[in-house]
């Protein structure tokens, strides 16, 4: 027999499942959640503090609207919208967002979902505590094992301000691939820092350890304050169950220009590549000439899918089939069920025995089948009986059945 | 336990010959056999066509990979590269039959190579105009039958170059076999990882 295909049907369902479950566990926390427009103006990215983001926007053609693209930042976009109203804005402000983000990658255009959330207070490690505690329930959701990497981007900073601009792309260059080799040969040819440099990629790990290993090393103000700020936050998280997840790097490379102090990445195993990602980024207001605080991170919810098999979810719980000599009086039942709250669908009677099979196989819990003068057959999927009944007996059985609840958790 | 892509041919030759003599692998059935997928106490390899090794890495099929920098370059990949090895040692250099060209070069230079992402960013930082040809093979045709003016390759002896009468003008990448890992394993496995570098160094 064949069978259809339904895993695009069932993805998107699996895929709003998960944004409710994330935007669900913020809301928790006392986050809104707000909806962020697909278009944006591309004078939104004009400053400098967007340039890693510029050459990957999906722009219209002239003949349309040359300044539009599509939503690439949500950070950016909802800080931007905000910058009018924020002195009158409650705080703390704190949204959390589903939707979708639109970039180029190697010149293919590609679509992404994402969460997140977005914090607006002054209490800065307050929300620092919070956008990692709840990065850290974001990933639990996915039910396996994950590692929340964080750090200061005053540390590197810090460490690059050493450098002219040609040593700082190196380094940032070696970094980013990780590589020992090139950073020893890199360190051996710098006249600063050449023991902080030649051991930066082994400052990564257990919180602690790092934090107490970092202290053999002369640094500057803003790496001294980069550690102080770490050191107060891992107190906090000391208490708490995640915190054996969490792993200071201080090598790690922010993805974008606009963050300021902590940043963090998130990874599941079995998963490649990071899925969450974020910081605090109290510069990005700057770039629409206004100062506040903001934090918060983002998740893409198609690496999360990819983690996991699709389970068959049941579309819909009655299969009405409909003698097409008797459509008034199934249509009126179907109404009447869905206001039982059934899901019913209905389809013309036509080839019965393999329609039947296939709802079997999607796991359908009820089937009717209409005969004349409002006489129905209800297949029930879970006891494989059958039943002839008129419509008054089939609602007063199938209310009942719902009453008892033994209706495959609905 | 590790994944492990393994570029087939010789890099697969010279790994393993390292492999067999740091651990104690059975691999009697592996020489005459055309298996894909050896598994052992230790790890697990999948022998795969060079080119490939990069996306099997970065889609999480394999912890690691191990091929030629110039393959792991060409594909774009954010993968860590962790360690670069001994063998396998070349560069990517122009080369051209015209040993003056690059003094005045043409208003588009016209290159022939089996490497466009990498060309492109070498002809992009030279500030030259350019044309891309791409070739699947024996790129030092190329100019010999004027359908490029210069190519891009990599070159191991220089030996191919001399008997076309080419010049080498420019190496400006050297290139040895590398290991490389996505960012995921490299979190969770990072011990099992730097033990398995050891061994492989």
């Amino acid at each position: 027999m064949k069978t259809i295909n339904s895993n695009f049907y069932q993805n998107f369902a699996y895929k709003n499942e998960l944004i409710t479950s994330f935007n669900n566990t913020f809301k928790m926390h006392g986050f809104n959640e707000i909806s962020v427009p697909i278009f944006q103006n591309s004078n939104l990215f004009r400053n400098s503090i967007f340039n890693s983001l510029k050459d990957n926007l999906i722009t219209f053609s002239k003949k349309t609207d040359s300044k539009t693209v599509l939503q690439n930042d949500i950070t950016a976009s909802i800080a931007a919208h905000i910058t009018q109203d924020y002195d009158f804005l409650n705080k703390p402000l704190k949204l959390c967002y589903g939707c979708n983000i639109f970039e180029l990658n190697n010149q293919t255009p590609i679509e992404k979902t994402q969460v997140g959330i977005e914090i607006y207070d002054d209490q800065t490690l307050i929300s620092d505590f919070e956008i990692i505690n709840l990065a850290s329930k974001a990933l639990k959701l996915s039910n396996n094992n994950f590692v929340l990497e964080i750090s200061d981007v005053n540390f590197l900073n810090g460490l690059l301000a050493d450098f002219n601009e040609t040593e700082k792309f190196q380094l940032i260059e070696i970094l980013k691939i990780k590589n020992q080799q090139e950073l020893n040969l890199f360190a051996l040819k710098s006249n600063t820092n050449n023991k902080l440099l030649k051991e930066l990629l082994s400052l990564s790990g257990n919180p602690s350890d790092v934090l107490t290993k970092i202290k053999q090393f002369k640094l500057n103000k803003r790496m001294e304050k980069a550690i102080d700020n770490l050191s107060s936050l891992i107190n906090y998280l000391k208490d708490y169950s995640f915190y054996k997840s969490i792993s200071i790097d201080l090598s790690l490379i922010s993805d974008k220009d606009y963050y300021s102090d902590l940043i963090i990445k998130g990874y599941i195993e079995n998963y490649p590549k990071a899925v969450l990602s974020g910081g605090r980024y109290d510069n990005l207001a700057s770039a629409f000439n206004k100062s506040f605080p903001a934090c918060g991170f983002g998740i893409d919810i198609d690496s999360f899918m990819n983690l996991k098999k699709i389970s068959s979810t049941v579309p819909y719980d009655i299969l009405l089939l409909v003698n097409s000599k008797d459509m008034k009086n199934a249509f009126a039942l179907a109404e009447k069920l869905r206001d039982f709250n059934f899901k019913v669908n209905i389809e013309s009677y036509v080839n019965n025995k393999e329609r039947l099979e296939k709802a079997f196989i999607d796991n359908i819990p009820f089937t009717i089948i209409s005969s004349l003068n409002a006489k129905y057959t209800l297949i029930d999927k879970n006891s494989t009986t059958t039943l002839k009944l008129n419509d008054t007996q089939l609602l007063k059985f199938l209310k009942a059945y719902k009453n008892q609840d033994q209706y495959l958790g609905h | 336990m590790l994944t492990i892509a393994l570029a087939k041919g010789r890099i697969e030759k010279k790994v393993m010959e390292i492999l067999c003599s740091k651990y104690p692998l059975d691999l009697n059935n592996y020489k005459n056999s055309r298996k894909l997928i050896l598994k052992t106490d230790y790890f697990n390899l999948i022998l795969v066509k060079a080119c490939d090794v990069p996306i099997y890495v970065d889609t999480g099929i394999a912890d690691l990979g191990i091929v030629g920098r110039d393959t792991i370059l060409e594909s774009s990949l954010d993968l860590y590269e962790l360690r670069y090895l001994s063998f396998g040692k070349c560069r990517m250099s122009l080369a051209a039959k015209n040993n003056q060209i690059m003094d005045n070069p043409p208003s588009i230079l016209r290159v022939a190579t089996k490497y466009p992402k990498i060309s492109s960013k070498y002809l992009n930082e030279k500030k030259l105009s350019f044309r891309l040809i791409p070739l699947m093979g024996s790129v030092e045709l190329a100019p010999l039958v004027d359908l490029s003016d210069v190519i891009i390759d990599i070159v191991e002896t220089g030996n191919t170059l001399k008997a076309n009468n080419l010049y080498e003008i420019d190496s400006f990448l050297e290139i040895t076999s590398s290991v490389v890992s996505n960012h995921s394993s490299y979190k969770f496995k990072k011990a099992e990882i730097n033990n398995f570098l050891e061994q492989i160094v």
